[in-house]
């Protein structure tokens, strides 16, 4: 039953007549659509859908509607003046403190209110302010940085002098005004008429045989349009390796957490409700939550078909071993007896939750054509049409895949979540059905980090150079093997790390257990196995009495090196990275040790990864009046992809980004991109955008050469105006060319590429199993960290921290900053404070109340370090730096409580408890 | 589905006479807890009592007898920036500050803390070592409960269906010092451990007042009264190891993702010291800051 109430909200009253359990979020976003506010979690714990009531910061989520009549709300479309944005909103944009924009409304509106009490807050006040405001992206450095601005009213923009117009320049991002005014589109934020909702039931079981579905009493619910289970389904079994996973669950579910059933309904109540009524008959089954356990002979098979299934390539399978991996090169035995000293350490790492702020969802519309809209936050929208294609049997051309804006991935939403269960519901109904995931969902059925036991003996000589390295690597994949086979197959590539070493022995098992199944998370398996080298690093260094930076420094590669693997190493920006690092912290001076409880300590690491792999195209049109349309198939995720892409292809054509039209993630609109992975749209789509400018440049620099009757080679193309090089008085506007070639001659100007990395040359003969080849330029990184240690309670705090990244060049270095700064607290968070906890294969603590994502009062301040070590095969000389902000920070964490405490952890999360513990041992 | 009907009382008398009728119904003070549970369909009210709309129970003020009186209704905001609670016994404006983020201490109210009853919140191990009293209204007028008391089990307490907790009494306090230390696994999470302590001295270094209580290590926060034997003594360390032992022996904590039984016991004397030693030092310098 509704009631009137009467709400105030923006200074506009609004009379509705709403249920009493409405909150004010609901009404805000389903029925004023003013939808700037988020629903992140929907219990109060992440502050996305904070709103002002009375000047004050509120959670709308938990927040009546009928409790805040006759009060002021403010929502974050209700903050700019007369059409001017705030000077919060301005100061957010300008100093890049937006990335995937899903926390920026409440984060603005806190600071807004913040500044309001207190109008020029410290540091330490900011961060206490904001600290219901979770941020997963920007390690909340350039926040702070954007308070403080907005505080003091007036800042720059650091700019730097460069032989370039557009690229190497801080270029706000395309999409933060939208972003800070609560514009911007989430799959979330999508209305479309009759629209029905869907929800999905989940096996309450790890591991048991389906006996029956009875789903009749559900169908007969009032509101309920379809209600499917895998009956309604073809066996389309489908996933990036193996191809072993079903849409729903068939014969058995492997899982607690696994799709059964699905309703969808006129109100998501009402389909929450139906799935009570769904009856299913299980009977349980023998499980296994251990992988080392699932390798054992007779450990309950997980998949009985295994052997049956599809793989893309030769995954080397058996018993409960979906893939194995062994990487070999010269003699490990060999280098050991050539070694002084030999160590030997086993490692365990966690189950480490994406935690984007944004839940995965999906709406499907069956269009009068036949064919079917699917829009999702999916961070590749050809990924998510082949995924549906093979789930499904419906051919890719019957399939258009869009994306939204996307809050936040970080490799969770590359391989598919609810979409195809979302378009078998609209087909049934012939409605568009929306599905959003709850946070919950996310914990208990989403695709988090592997958890890994690593083994690692290493030799070492005393003159500190490394002889010998061998690596005995199983990553637990969970339930199906989704990117299990090449988050191992990576690890085992990069479990060399950034160091020269002679003989290599690399073994990888990935193994399927009865838990949530594992897939990508940044870093892809290199922080796992970078855990445990870079600890190792550290014992060694330790064992010869070298400092653990010059031991590195000893072993790290040149240009003109070879990969594991031979692939020629053009551009290595290691060393610097491992100089600068150290020096950010005063590694050579004498350190504060602390006193007391607390110890403290410094350590390091340093890593190597890629630029990315596979293959991206782009389409650059040059419209009748010169502007530039681009077409790229890529999904910015909040990195900043689509303003790097725009500034390389402004930079190629002579123009500014706001002279090009992005079109992006659609693949009816946008020619194929694999997905925002590995750290590849900078160089993998920055290649193909860049080539396909050059393109359309040539086209054009053609036809102002027949034009001005002078040859091509003497033109250029510069600031809008194709001129002679030599007489640049001579020349045709660029608006005027366009026009020219749409309306007189030569026809419009279409430029393209097609990219795929194919070189450098790599050698495949000392790896079997799951192995990758060919790699794009490798990436190198160091990261340091202060600690600060509580030998009475074992809690770590990180007192600062820094991190140096070799990214060939950095086209736009607010961006790169802002890539390290967010990896480096996600580093923090998985090695202190974020672990998803099982139980008999449940997660027991599926919400961000017990799962602690860093808050801004728990992060500590980052400093951004930018190496450029130019690499010929990327745009402009741009590597990647998506993801290695991350993968070293465990381990330099580790080594900074060793060098605080002298003890060594060997298992991920470090817990206070954990660090107790072995100061114990260590007494005792 | 079933309708709540939404009561807005705008006196204390009117809210009680509404729940003398219907005992069942839930009252909301900020709201936060209650719409939780119900949004997500754990509790299923008939009626909610929002008290919303009583103005009274936001004010707080000291009385005549020197007794700090806050209103149910108050925010952790209030408390935590209330000048006369800084004044008077900032320990709890210390506690206030320690609970989860500011939006929330915007919503929550010191009254639906306390009602809440849960063992790891931190307002009341601070008002129990303060030594507050609950002023409870009921069908039959007032009644009061010292907060110790108030407390039964796991998210349980004394209150009665149709009573409502309206206020918040502090007694007159000597010159004291007090701290409240918060063990938690991040700045906004719930405590693994908390402990407030409230001490005052004589002048001559001599202890003439003790409050100590300890949240997250049992079903409802742990008092030990063997510290008042500390009256007329000066605090020592081994003092403090001794009421930590018998925490210890007290407490039944739970494993949870915050932390396992065992370290919460382990952590229950680490945490005692450093609030017992920072309230003692205040209490030393005279100073009753936070």
């Amino acid at each position: 039953m509704n009631h009137p109430i009467e709400l105030e909200i923006n200074g506009s009253l609004h009379s509705l007549c709403l249920p009493s359990k409405c909150t004010l979020l609901h009404v805000i976003r389903e029925h004023l659509h003013l939808t700037g506010a988020k629903e992140g979690c929907g219990s109060g714990e992440c502050g996305a859908c904070t709103v002002l009531v009375d000047g004050l910061p509120v959670r709308s989520c938990l927040t009546l509607a009928s409790e805040v009549q006759n009060r002021k709300v403010t929502t974050i479309e209700g903050l700019a003046q007369n059409g001017q944005i705030s000077r919060v909103q301005k100061a957010f944009i300008d100093l890049g403190a937006i990335q995937c924009g899903f926390c920026t409304p409440g984060m603005i509106l806190t600071t807004h209110s913040l500044l309001e009490s207190k109008p020029q807050p410290q540091e330490e006040e900011i961060r206490a302010a904001l600290s219901g405001n979770l941020c997963r992206c920007t390690g909340y450095s350039k926040i702070v940085a954007a308070v403080k601005a907005a505080a003091a009213g007036s800042y720059s923009v650091p700019q730097r002098a460069g032989n370039y117009e557009v690229v190497g320049k801080n270029e706000p991002k395309v999409d933060a005004l939208e972003k800070a005014t609560g514009a911007a589109v989430y799959i979330n934020d999508i209305f479309l008429p009759d629209m029905l909702h869907g929800k999905i039931l989940r096996s309450p079981y790890p591991h048991a045989r389906l006996l029956k579905i009875d789903v009749s009493k559900a169908q007969k619910l009032a509101g309920v349009k379809a209600v499917i289970t895998a009956q309604d389904l073809p066996e389309g079994r489908f996933g990036p390796f193996i191809k072993d996973e079903l849409v729903l669950a068939r014969d058995k579910v492997r899982y607690a957490g696994e799709p059964v059933a699905a309703v969808a309904a006129t109100d998501p109540d009402i389909a929450e409700e139906a799935l009570s009524l769904i009856e299913v008959q299980y009977q349980p089954l023998p499980a296994v939550f251990d992988p080392l356990e699932a390798m054992k002979p007779g450990a309950p098979l997980i998949h009985e078909d295994l052997e049956n299934y599809f793989c893309i390539a030769p995954v080397d399978r058996e018993g409960n071993v979906c893939a194995r991996t062994l990487l070999v090169q010269g003699d490990v035995e060999e280098g050991f007896r050539q070694s002084d000293v030999i160590l030997e350490e086993t490692f365990r790492t966690h189950v480490h939750h994406q935690s984007y702020l944004e839940p995965c969802g999906a709406i499907a519309k069956k269009e009068a054509s036949g064919r079917y809209t699917v829009w999702s936050n999916t961070q590749g929208v050809f990924i998510t049409q082949a995924r549906i294609s093979e789930a499904l049997h419906i051919p890719m051309s019957k399939i258009r895949s869009i994306s939204p804006r996307v809050g936040g991935g970080f490799g969770g939403k590359v391989e598919t979540h609810v979409q195809p269960i979302t378009l078998v519901l609209a087909d049934k109904c012939g409605k568009p059905v929306k599905i959003i995931l709850t946070r919950e969902e996310e914990f208990l059925a989403g695709r988090p980090r592997h958890a890994a036991v690593i083994s690692c003996k290493l030799g070492v000589k005393l003159d500190g150079r490394i002889m010998a390295k061998q690596m005995w690597h199983v990553y637990d994949s969970g339930a199906y093997s989704c990117d299990g086979p090449g988050v191992m197959g990576f690890g085992c590539l990069m479990a060399r790390g950034p160091y020269r070493i002679p003989h290599l022995r690399i073994e990888g098992h990935c193994v399927y257990t009865n838990k949530v199944k594992s897939g990508a998370f940044r870093g892809f398996g290199n922080p796992q196995t970078s855990f445990c080298s870079e600890s190792m690093m550290d014992m060694a260094a330790e064992k010869i009495g070298m400092d653990p930076v010059e031991f590195r420094l000893k072993n790290a590669l040149n240009p003109g090196d070879k990969s594991f693997g031979g692939q020629v190493l053009q551009s290595v920006g290691i060393n610097d990275c491992l100089t600068e690092a150290s020096a950010a912290i005063e590694w050579n001076q004498k350190k504060d040790v602390g006193h007391n409880a607390k110890r403290r300590g410094k350590g390091i690491a340093s890593i190597n990864h890629i630029s990315g792999l596979l293959a991206a195209s782009a389409i650059v049109r040059i419209n009748e009046d010169g502007t530039v349309t681009l077409q790229v198939g890529t999904v910015d995720i909040g990195q900043g992809a689509d303003t790097v892409l725009a500034q390389v292809c402004a930079e190629e054509l002579g123009v500014s980004v706001g002279d090009i039209a992005l079109v992006t993630s659609d693949t009816d609109a946008t020619p194929f991109s694999w997905a925002t992975t590995a750290s590849r749209l900078t160089y993998t789509a920055g290649n193909a955008v860049r080539k396909a400018a050059q393109d359309a440049k040539n086209q054009l620099l053609e036809l102002a050469a027949r034009r001005l009757g002078v040859d091509k080679a003497e033109l250029e193309l510069k600031k809008k105006r194709v001129h002679v090089k030599c007489h640049p008085a001579q020349g045709i506007d660029l608006p005027e060319l366009a026009a020219i070639s749409c309306w007189v001659t030569g026809g419009p100007i279409i430029g393209k590429n097609s990219f795929l990395v194919e070189e450098p040359a790599f050698d495949r003969s000392g790896f079997h199993g799951f192995a990758f080849g060919t790699m794009t330029a490798y990436i190198f990184g160091a990261q340091v960290a202060e600690v600060e240690v509580d030998v009475e309670t074992g809690q770590v705090k990180v007192l600062r921290g820094a991190s140096a990244h070799d990214v060939g060049y950095a086209v736009n270095p607010q961006n790169v900053e802002g890539q390290i700064e967010g990896g480096f607290l996600q580093g923090v968070g998985y090695a202190l404070f974020e672990e998803m906890i099982f139980d008999q294969g449940r997660v027991t603590n599926p919400s961000f109340s017990d799962y602690h994502v860093p808050s801004s009062a728990d992060s500590p301040p980052i400093t951004p370090i930018i190496v450029e070590a130019c690499d010929a095969t990327g745009p402009f000389g741009a590597k990647g730096v998506g993801e290695p902000g991350l993968v070293g920070v465990a381990p330099a964490i580790a080594n900074a409580i060793y060098d605080a405490i002298g003890v060594r952890i060997t298992e991920l999360p470090i817990t206070p408890e954990k660090v107790l513990s072995a100061l114990k041992s260590k007494r005792s | 589905m079933q309708d709540t009907q939404m009561i807005r009382p705008e006196t204390i008398e009117e809210a009680c006479a509404f729940l003398l009728q219907h005992p069942e119904a839930r009252v909301i003070a900020g709201g936060a807890s209650v719409t939780f549970l119900w949004k997500n369909n754990l509790i299923s009210p008939t009626e909610i009592v929002s008290l919303k709309k009583i103005s009274s129970l936001r004010h707080i003020e000291m009385d005549a007898a020197g007794r700090l009186l806050i209103g149910a209704l108050c925010s952790h905001y209030q408390v935590e920036t209330s000048p006369v609670i800084g004044e008077v016994c900032p320990v709890l404006a210390e506690a206030a500050s320690s609970i989860a983020s500011p939006p929330i201490r915007n919503m929550a109210t010191i009254g639906g803390n306390i009602c809440q009853s849960d063992p790891s919140a931190d307002l009341p191990p601070a008002l129990i070592a303060l030594n507050a009293i609950l002023e409870i209204t009921g069908p039959g007028g007032l009644r009061t409960v010292p907060v110790a008391d108030f407390f039964s089990d796991y998210f349980t307490n004394i209150l009665q269906g149709n009573e409502i907790l309206t206020k918040i009494i502090i007694p007159p306090l000597p010159p004291h010092g007090g701290a409240y230390k918060k063990l938690a696994r991040s700045v906004t999470s719930r405590a693994v451990v908390g402990v407030a302590a409230v001490l005052a001295s004589d002048g001559k270094g001599l202890c003439t007042y003790s409050g100590l209580a300890i949240s997250g290590v049992g079903p409802t926060p742990l008092v030990i009264p063997e510290v008042k034997a500390w009256l007329g003594k000066k605090i020592e360390l081994r003092m403090i190891e001794e009421a930590a032992g018998l925490a210890v022996d007290r407490s039944e904590p739970i494993s949870d993702a915050n932390g396992s039984a065992e370290y919460r016991k382990e952590m229950i004397g680490v945490v005692m010291k450093r609030a017992v030693t920072q309230a003692w030092e205040r209490a030393l310098q005279g100073v009753p800051k936070g």
